[in-house]
């Protein structure tokens, strides 16, 4: 697929407008994560590429395909579009077994059987999963049920996966492992990839491209880089968790207007510089191979990164040098 | 398409339902032994295919009703003499005399319709249970049957309608007096006429009044402890009706039908089941017209005024 | 929400689904309640006239009788469904607490009181405990004034029709499992307040249901009101119905009208359970079913065993073991004495000049055709009023629940009015046809309620995976939905089957002559006096269908390991 196209896809459910003016090119075997509080509209775009949903305005072509025009009346349905689709809840089928759940892309394409075994076989061996082909879903744990899931999204190659919030469901340490495996498994096979949710990490996690959505429009569209580290606005950077968000009179920074705004990122803070604004330690965590401290200063509360710990209590003083923040005025930023 | 397969699958099941010319359609009241009997010997005596659909006349009536927009009975034969009159003054019955009617007593025929049998209105009294035997309808009132009584009710029973009727024409004042007295010695009105002698068989009540004379008298046939008596002052026939619609489709086929029920072999049928046939040259197995103290009166002129007497007769055992 | 739209060759087979559907429901359930209500309103509608029209409703429903008979039909419903939640829920409650095995040995017990014909109930109930009735007769003492009174019947039906609470709410109470009541022990609360704050409120849309089925079921029934009811001047609706269609002079068209009304009250009723499942509405995080709870002491564990046992005696042994004894009456008037008791009655069943066996063949296979077809035409309308929802599904969900208002005897007629027209190439009105459509409408609410509350338990992730994985709606309804659909199909199977066999009313009307059922046998036999006959062919049924319905679920019970 040379590149999947979205334009101006709009979708309203009575009255309600879930989406507005959607433009969006996605490269071949990119990464592209939908990411936003619930209520944006992301699963509803997710499942108007795949077909789930029509749009009432828009397009979408893939390469030479058109997958849906409203104007013109054309839509292709979900099963001419070669995709594949991994579920929050795995969407697998319960009275089949996992390699039955495999199997079913290819039986539905009307693949000759010792064809389908190989591929089962194939992909099965992909996630790990080769010796479960047997099993039942019941029988699985969460994270195994969501590899299945993907081995059947992939069983009979397709252009395109979409994920719908895939790593929600799943504990802790196994969000990390399976988010790392997908990335590194997309990359090896070349996917070209979308995902949806609400969860910064797991969108730190897995995509080249973050279009972070509010409202039904796009927010700020870039790389994971582009997203963190310099957020288009107060929300977003309060959506992503970017950095400490303060006002530009508590961290002392001169030349900023009233009502400006500054965010700081945790690594930016200092802590022990002479000068500095003074603020009390409160809690520290160790993560990995630092701390992070969490602090109040001018009545709000903090988190910088430490190589010390700093105890419940002690005055500590907080440097930040101008250039590594970010300003804001009226919510928006403002060029450093 | 699911009637074509709800019609293939059960074509072993299925009458079918394309009726030629020498098939006859029979709605009939029972008791099933007769109904089946006649219509059996009917078949093989003339060869034409009877299709009977057998249920107490009340269904019976309602099935002829229902299907008035496309009919398909050619004879009916129902166990309430109300009903045909009922039909005759609405002008829906054929007129026929048959020609085996000439035994039968003036009271138990007209133009338009004739008496299969009759049945005779009586009490039947439970003889284990200790009761003293009674001998008329007022002896019922009495306290040794304090609470052991059943009465058919006449908005449900067409014969206890009838004998309520007879009852009035011969006593008014006296008969709503009687059932007055009744209903304080504890008579209870359970439903139709299996309602009312069910119980009495089973021994929880111990006497009908009203009781229709066969159904006891063939239970007492069969072991039951049972027994029917006339009462003194008199009682009413519920002579059953033979009737052929004016829509009937096979005219000949029901008037031969007719003639059959009417013959001694078919009146031998009537009499084994203790009814009483409607030709007095049969002999029945039970007292006869001779036997019995039969209060005449004219059910035509008693049918309109029937309304009035089941809600009299409601109003009194209401509680 | 999906178009039903036909742009590409996937949406015409929706567009077929929900047509076949429509079509289906009109014809078997639409018709013939048309008819009815155009017959209430034209009162020559029988003869194909329009003519006086309206001039029934006034006199029909100005009838003082129609008062106290309607406010006696919904005191009854209602104190009947109170009474079954009752003795249901402390059951259905207990049953998680019982070693599996015994539990589901209970469970085969109460599905008894399903296949007892509610008159053959009643009159084993008056043969019970009537004045020198069974209990008298071997222990002195007569019920018969409990029985004929308005507790007696209402706890008369109560035993009969609590299994539905039971079963549907006892499978709630699993599926909660024991943890939220554990969470509440632990914070401090006490096992009855814990039941009642806790336990009871998250079985409620289950009670609610099954509740609402109770409701309408007693609303129009017709056995136990007319055998009992009239000892004691009790009328309901559909006896007054019933009195109606069947005392001279008849007044199909005024009964008719009647129906109306109990359609209304369905409707009602249907309405107030809509809205109070919407606002009851719990969610329940996690769909797993607990491991076994703490195991019981012994004497909390006999006392348990007491209350099931009780229960037990009254719903199933009482009724069960008169009907039995009956049936080995050889005359009523004996007495149940042991010169009287012997098997000829039933082996009169088996004699070459009986009806009977015919009768049992002819129910076993309509019963089996019932549950069968209603079971297929119930998926797919499932299929179309859950997963492809427009507004006219919402009049497809309503006809496909309306026959359970309607008495079978208003089905019989309507049925009648619409089948028996001449204009009709071929009909199935005059074969055993017609008593098949009777069943289907009659019992089509049983397995569409069923398979569509179970399709709603069914994420749509499931149909989804299966459309991008290139499967068309036919093959996610056979393929898919069907085979996760088969237990609740096959539970609505059985009681499809179960109450199809013993089916009176409408099977007396349409019954084409030399067609006969089981339960017009009966009806026969017990109108020609021969009580005990009618026992022993209620007896051989129960048993016939009880051992089906055991084996079928033996088999589904393998099939599905």
């Amino acid at each position: 697929m040379s590149q999947l196209s979205l334009s101006h896809i709009s979708k309203s459910f009575g009255d309600t407008r879930v989406l507005r003016d959607i433009v969006l090119d996605v490269e071949d075997g990119s990464f592209v994560t939908l990411l936003g509080p619930s209520g944006c509209g992301k699963t509803t775009l997710l499942r108007i590429v795949a077909g789930l949903e029509r749009p009432d305005e828009g397009t979408i072509t893939a390469g030479e395909r058109i997958f849906v025009d409203a104007a013109r009346g054309v839509f292709a349905p979900p099963q001419t579009r070669r995709l594949g689709f991994v579920f929050q809840d795995y969407g697998l089928w319960p009275h089949m077994t996992v390699a039955e759940n495999v199997a079913f892309p290819l039986k539905m394409a009307k693949a000759p059987k010792a064809e389908i075994d190989k591929r089962v076989a194939e992909v099965l061996a992909a996630v790990r999963l080769s010796d479960q082909a047997g099993k039942i879903p019941e029988k699985l744990s969460g994270g195994q049920k969501q590899r299945v899931s993907i081995a059947r999204a992939l069983a009979a190659k397709p252009e395109l996966i979409l994920f719908d919030e895939p790593l929600s469901n799943l504990d802790a340490n196994l969000r990390e492992e399976l988010g790392q495996e997908i990335r590194l498994l997309s990359k090896e096979l070349g996917l070209t990839c979308i995902n949806v949710t609400h969860d910064r990490r797991e969108a730190q996690i897995l995509s080249d491209h973050i279009a972070l959505m509010k409202d039904g429009v796009f927010h700020q569209l870039g790389r994971p880089e582009d997203l963190f580290r310099a957020p288009v606005d107060l929300w977003a950077a309060r959506f992503l968790d970017a950095g400490n968000i303060l006002p530009a009179a508590s961290v002392r920074l001169p030349d900023a207007a009233p009502d400006a705004f500054v965010m700081v990122p945790r690594g930016a803070f200092r802590i022990d510089g002479a000068e500095g604004v003074p603020a009390q330690g409160l809690n520290s965590i160790f993560l990995e191979d630092r701390y992070e401290v969490t602090a109040e200063l001018d009545g709000h509360i903090v988190k910088v990164f430490s190589p010390r710990f700093v105890a419940h209590g002690e005055p500590i003083r907080l440097a930040v040098d101008p250039g590594d923040l970010r300003r804001y005025a009226a919510g928006r930023a403002i060029s450093r | 398409m699911k009637k074509l397969l709800a019609v293939l699958a059960l074509g072993a099941l299925t009458a079918s339902p394309a009726l030629a010319a020498d098939t006859l359609v029979v709605y009939s009241a029972g008791p099933k032994p007769l109904s089946a009997g006649l219509a059996k010997a009917f078949e093989a005596k003339t060869g034409t295919k009877v299709e009977l659909f057998q249920a107490t006349s009340g269904k019976v009536m309602a099935r002829y009703q229902a299907e008035k927009a496309n009919p398909h009975v050619d004879v009916l034969i129902s166990a309430s003499w109300g009903h045909a009159i009922t039909l005759d003054k609405a002008g829906e019955l054929l007129a026929y005399t048959s020609a085996n009617a000439a035994k039968v007593p003036a009271s138990l025929k007209t133009g338009t319709y004739v008496a299969q049998g009759a049945a005779a209105l009586s009490i039947a009294y439970n003889t284990k249970s200790g009761l003293p035997q009674p001998k008329s309808w007022s002896d019922l009132t009495k306290a040794a049957y304090k609470d052991q009584i059943t009465m058919p009710d006449p908005a449900a029973s067409g014969t206890a309608l009838t004998l309520l009727q007879g009852l009035v024409v011969k006593d008014e004042a006296g008969t709503w007096d009687l059932f007055s007295h009744l209903k304080e010695n504890g008579m209870i009105v359970p439903g139709a006429n299996n309602a009312a002698l069910t119980p009495v068989l089973q021994g929880a009540k111990g006497v009908v009044f009203g009781a229709v004379d066969y159904i006891a008298m063939g239970a007492a046939a069969k072991g039951e402890s049972i027994e029917v008596i006339y009462p003194d002052d008199g009682t009413v026939l519920a002579p059953r009706p033979l009737m052929i619609p004016k829509s009937a489709k096979n005219v000949e086929g029901a008037k031969a039908f007719i003639d059959f029920v009417l013959t001694p072999e078919g009146q031998e049928m009537v009499a084994a089941q203790f009814l009483l046939p409607s030709r007095t040259d049969v002999k029945a197995k039970r007292p006869g017209y001779d036997e019995l103290s039969i209060i005449e009166f004219d059910q035509a002129k008693a049918a309109e005024e029937a309304a009035a007497a089941k809600e009299k007769f409601a109003s009194i055992m209401a509680k | 929400m999906p178009d039903l739209a036909k742009t590409e060759g996937g949406q015409s087979l929706r567009l077929a689904l929900f047509l076949f559907s429509t079509t289906i429901l009109t014809v078997i359930v639409g018709l013939p309640v048309l008819a009815i209500v155009l017959y209430a309103l034209f009162p020559h509608f029988n003869e194909l006239s329009l003519a006086e029209p309206f001039s029934k409703l006034l006199p029909s429903l100005s009838d003082p009788r129609l008062i106290g008979a309607t406010a006696n039909s919904l005191r009854l419903s209602v104190s009947v469904t109170v009474l079954s939640a009752v003795i249901a829920v402390p059951l259905a409650y207990l049953r998680a607490r019982i070693a599996p095995g015994l539990g589901k040995a209970w469970d085969a017990g109460f599905l008894i009181p399903f296949l007892i014909p509610p008159y053959i109930g009643s009159l084993a109930w008056m043969q019970l405990l009537q004045r020198n009735g069974f209990v008298e007769q071997m222990l002195g003492f007569n019920l018969a004034d409990g029985l004929y009174s308005f507790p007696g019947i209402a706890t008369v039906m109560a035993l009969h029709l609590f299994p539905l609470i039971y079963f549907t709410t006892s499978r709630a109470f699993a599926v909660i499992g024991t943890r939220y009541g554990d969470v509440a022990k632990v914070f401090g609360g006490r096992p009855l307040p814990v039941f009642f704050r806790i336990s009871l409120p998250m079985v409620l849309p289950a009670l609610l249901s099954s509740g609402l089925i109770v409701f309408i079921l007693t609303i129009e029934e017709f056995g136990t009101p007319e055998i009992l009811g009239r000892r004691f001047g009790f009328e309901v609706m559909v006896t007054a119905i019933h009195a109606k269609f069947s005392d001279w002079p008849i007044d199909l068209s005024g009964a008719s009208v009647l129906c109306l009304i109990l359609i209304l009250i369905a409707f009602i009723a249907y309405r107030f359970h809509h809205k109070m499942s919407a606002r009851f509405q719990t969610a329940i995080d996690n769909q797993s079913v607990d491991a076994r709870p703490a195991p019981l002491s012994p004497p909390v564990q006999a006392a348990i065993f007491a209350v099931f046992g009780a229960v037990f005696v009254l719903a199933v042994a009482a009724p069960v073991g008169t009907i039995a004894i009956s049936a080995c009456m050889d005359t009523i008037s004996g007495g149940v004495t042991w010169d009287n008791l012997s098997f000829r009655n039933i082996e009169g069943l088996f004699d070459s000049g009986s009806d009977a066996l015919g009768a049992m063949l002819t129910s076993l296979t309509l019963a089996v055709l019932a549950a069968v077809l209603t079971g297929a035409i119930a998926l797919v309308v499932a299929f179309t009023v859950v997963r492809l929802r427009s507004k006219a599904t919402v009049f497809l969900d309503f006809l496909s629940i309306l026959p359970n208002s309607i008495p079978g005897m208003a089905v019989a007629v309507g049925l009648i009015l619409t089948w028996n027209m001449a204009f009709w190439p071929v009909t199935p009105y005059n074969t055993a046809a017609i008593l098949l459509l009777a069943y289907l409408c009659l019992m089509m609410p049983y397995p569409v309620r069923m398979i569509t509350a179970a399709l709603r338990q069914l994420p749509k992730s499931l149909d989804d995976a299966a459309y991008i994985s290139g499967a068309g709606e036919l093959t996610v309804v056979l393929r898919i939905l069907a085979p996760l659909l088969m237990p609740s199909a096959l539970a609505a199977g059985f009681i499809v089957f179960a109450v199809s066999t013993r089916e009176l009313v409408s099977s007396l009307m349409l019954a084409p002559p030399g067609v006969e059922t089981v339960a017009t046998f009966v009806f026969r036999q017990f109108d020609q006096g021969s009580i005990n006959s009618a026992m022993a062919m209620s007896l051989v049924t129960i048993i016939v269908s009880g051992s089906i319905i055991a084996f079928g679920q033996r088999l589904q019970g393998k099939a599905s390991k």
